[in-house]
């Protein structure tokens, strides 16, 4: 698909460059795939990021990780350290991201900035991401509070995420309610276990996605989960919780209440994903 | 404006809107192997290499592959002879109307280099991105692991 009402491809080498040459006409491309579909046509220019120092991912000696906002999202599942993090959540996650000829274009920083319709929104939150942005000085957030009070709406550009290292025993799981191997997500949850040494978790966080929020911890089943045992009735109580906390949308692929009930069969399975793996690498 | 890109190996000069898709700017070009499908990024029949990884060109901007090794299903051919991939789809009947097959070529292309020896749900899930609507996937991936085969004994 060629956009026809583009007249000026800019080039910047720096985030201050690339923020300057943004404004009401002048989008900004990264992979370029959602601005190539969606065909703004109000845009006479494109502002290529892709020329800024941002696609490094890299392993902190603690363990954390920085992925750069124009890592692919290919690149992302191929990295040994961030592939096994937490058991492999994120590779899990990844493989239903698009096709495999769109996550060799698609960068995290254009998928975070678009800000709707995230598989990856819900897992970050899950692993206590922070995101970072330039919008003409640096910031960083929690990635759930980036959507939430809608900074994600202004002008800026994302430059990465911060992943923390992994504490204690921990594990993570996502699970995706979908009709074909690449769909959108009708829903999405994605979770982390923490085990004491005696047999019961620590600690948990389980996040929902796709409600109409992109990804909401729901906290009263991550207080119910820690110090019991893990199991069938407890991730089956955590799902019953996750159900009555959480808001869900309609919309022309499923009704809210059906996704409500997807909320707590998808929290389950993912609690008893994440609980499998936590057997394993204990 | 002026796009420069390098094209199975060759330079070349295409007159582009800085709107312009790769695929279309590759079509210009006469390099008629990368099929318009859907213009989505939705079937794969416009898969190109860049940089040895597989894309939806119909989803690059043109003007973004400046400098970057663009490889299409024209040049996989070396010397007259196909590359394994293209002997494969032929010798396997995995080629019905054709319209998707030069994209499937690319991207299992970039599977094979970075797997030499995939297990058919690797095949399956690599080329979820390509679809058939004959709806021949059986034998593309049968071509896939014979292609793969005859790669590893070092024949094409």
């Amino acid at each position: 698909m060629s956009l026809t009402n583009i007249e000026t491809f800019v080039r910047p080498e720096t985030v201050e460059e690339a923020f300057a040459a943004l404004g009401e006409h002048a989008r900004p491309i990264s992979g370029g795939t959602d601005v190539m579909l969606r065909n703004p046509t109000a845009a006479t220019t494109l502002v290529d990021l892709m020329g800024l120092p941002l696609g490094e991912i890299t392993e902190s000696p603690g363990g954390g990780f920085t992925v750069g906002a124009n890592a692919t999202l290919t690149a992302m599942a191929d990295h040994p350290g961030l592939a096994g993090h937490l058991g492999g959540i994120l590779p899990e996650m990844l493989v239903h991201v698009g096709s495999p000829l769109l996550r060799n274009q698609c960068t995290l920083g254009g998928h975070l900035a678009r800000g709707r319709l995230s598989d990856v929104v819900p897992v970050l939150v899950a692993l206590d991401a922070e995101i970072t942005w330039f919008d003409g000085e640096h910031h960083a957030a929690p990635i759930a509070r980036f959507y939430e009070d809608g900074t994600h709406r202004g002008r800026l550009i994302v430059t990465g995420v911060e992943i923390p290292a992994a504490t204690g025993t921990s594990a993570g799981a996502f699970h995706k309610f979908l009709r074909t191997f690449f769909d959108l997500a009708l829903l999405n949850a994605a979770c982390v276990l923490w085990a004491s040494g005696d047999g019961t978790l620590d600690a948990a966080r389980v996040v929902v996605g796709e409600t109409p929020s992109l990804g909401v911890r729901v906290t009263a089943a991550e207080d119910a989960l820690a110090g019991v045992a893990p199991g069938p009735e407890a991730f089956a109580a955590a799902g019953a919780i996750a159900r009555a906390e959480v808001e869900t949308r309609a919309d022309s692929r499923a009704s809210a209440e059906y996704r409500s009930q997807l909320v707590g069969v998808a929290v389950e399975r993912c609690l008893a994903k994440a609980a499998a793996r936590l057997e394993v690498s204990s | 404006m002026k796009v420069t890109l390098t094209v199975n190996g060759i330079r070349r000069d295409a007159d582009a809107a800085p709107g312009d898709s790769l695929m279309d700017v590759l079509r210009g070009l006469g390099l008629t192997s990368v099929k318009n499908g859907c213009d989505n990024g939705d079937c794969g029949s416009c898969a190109v290499l860049v940089d040895g990884a597989a894309v939806n060109a119909c989803l690059v901007f043109a003007a973004r592959s400046e400098g970057k090794a663009i490889t299409t299903l024209e040049g996989m051919a070396t010397e007259g002879s196909l590359h394994a991939l293209q002997t494969a789809m032929l010798e396997s009947g995995a080629v019905q109307c054709g319209f998707c097959t030069p994209g499937i070529v690319m991207t299992a292309a970039e599977l094979l280099e970075k797997n030499p020896e995939p297990t058919d749900r690797e095949i399956d899930e690599a080329m979820a991105g390509n679809f058939c609507r004959c709806t021949g996937y059986t034998k593309p991936r049968d071509a896939i692991r014979s292609a793969a085969e005859m790669l590893r004994e070092g024949r094409r």
